[in-house]
């Protein structure tokens, strides 16, 4: 079964839901797919830009992270680092290993911001995986445990992941923040 | 259009106070947008330039505008709250300043309720990438550096 097949399936069962954008411009560039399971008491990404109930703040900062998430979809350009120790203000970065392949998005405002963890499934198709606010992964520790429920959520979808020459085999617009 | 952007839009047209999380979304909407903007022209300008066998860097840029490297790095890298005098000293390092037009929801969105990803055939995705695509701001660049 091909990737978008397992795709579709895993849609077709509400494991997985695809962003629609809250107010297109311009064609959809990428495709950005949100798991919808939770996993060690985490809410999932859809439950969080879906929650009504937090306070204004946390409200706030989920309505900072669907804007990060559509300009994936939407933005002829990504800008990400030429490696994760060194990502300073990009869009997106891949982590360094381990865990394998694991990119986040990087949702700076309010500040500290938050991340969006997820992997490739394909070029231009991200699954988004698990969530941490900035705040919580001040520490290697931190960012390995938030790395390691990725993990464990993406084996709860996909059997194998992406694997690319970086950076263009995984973005169609991608950036070195060095070439800035 | 979804259910989900129908939910998120209504507000807006609805002439009743706006929500404060849709007002958050489209705040952050257009520094991304306005980052990206000026990342473009950066890249235009760096392409303009080496054509003409020169360079310009953001050190150039920086230079030009009075400005640490390091601030332009962060300001073409991430999709911060710019000053509006900053915007302007940007692109003026560029020997360029903004156009304005405003593009109204109900028009742009009504356009594109048929676009979904699976539609986008991939002419369309790549050529979208070109530098002239439509942006929520153009510029008319003086002649390169």
């Amino acid at each position: 079964m091909s990737i978008q097949d397992e795709i579709k399936v895993l849609c077709g069962n509400g494991r997985l839901l695809k962003r629609a954008r809250n107010a297109p411009r311009g064609p959809a560039l990428r495709s950005l797919y949100m798991s919808t399971l939770r996993i060690d008491g985490y809410p999932s990404i859809v439950d969080k830009l879906g929650d009504t109930s937090s306070s204004t703040q946390t409200r706030e900062r989920w309505s900072q992270a669907a804007a990060y998430l559509d300009a994936f979809i939407e933005r002829s350009s990504i800008t990400i680092p030429p490696n994760s120790r060194r990502a300073g203000y990009a869009f997106m970065s891949r982590l360094e290993p381990p865990p394998e392949e694991l990119w986040d998005i990087r949702c700076f405002g309010p500040k500290p911001g938050l991340r969006i963890f997820g992997r490739f499934a394909d070029k231009d198709v991200f699954i988004a995986l698990t969530w941490n606010y900035r705040e919580n992964l001040a520490s290697d520790v931190e960012y390995a445990k938030a790395g390691d429920r990725a993990v464990r959520q993406w084996g709860m979808l996909f059997a194998s992941y992406f694997v690319g020459n970086y950076p263009d085999d995984y973005i169609t617009g991608a950036v070195l923040s060095t070439d800035l | 259009m979804t259910t989900s952007q129908a939910q998120f839009l209504a507000p807006i047209f609805s002439g009743e106070p706006i929500p404060e999380e849709t007002l958050v979304y489209f705040r952050t909407r257009l520094r991304l947008r306005l980052q990206e903007f000026v990342l473009r022209e950066f890249a235009r300008q760096q392409t303009r330039t080496r054509e003409m066998g020169r360079q310009f860097t953001r050190a150039d840029l920086a230079r030009r505008i009075h400005r640490k490297p390091e601030l332009v790095t962060r300001w073409l890298g991430h999709a911060c709250n710019l000053e509006m005098d900053t915007l302007s000293d940007l692109l003026l390092g560029m020997a360029a300043e903004p156009d304005f037009a405003a593009a109204y929801l109900a028009d742009v969105i009504g356009e594109r309720e048929a676009e979904t990803v699976e539609a986008a055939s991939e002419a369309e995705r790549y050529s979208a990438i070109d530098p002239s695509r439509d942006v929520p701001f153009s510029v008319e660049p003086f002649p390169p550096l």
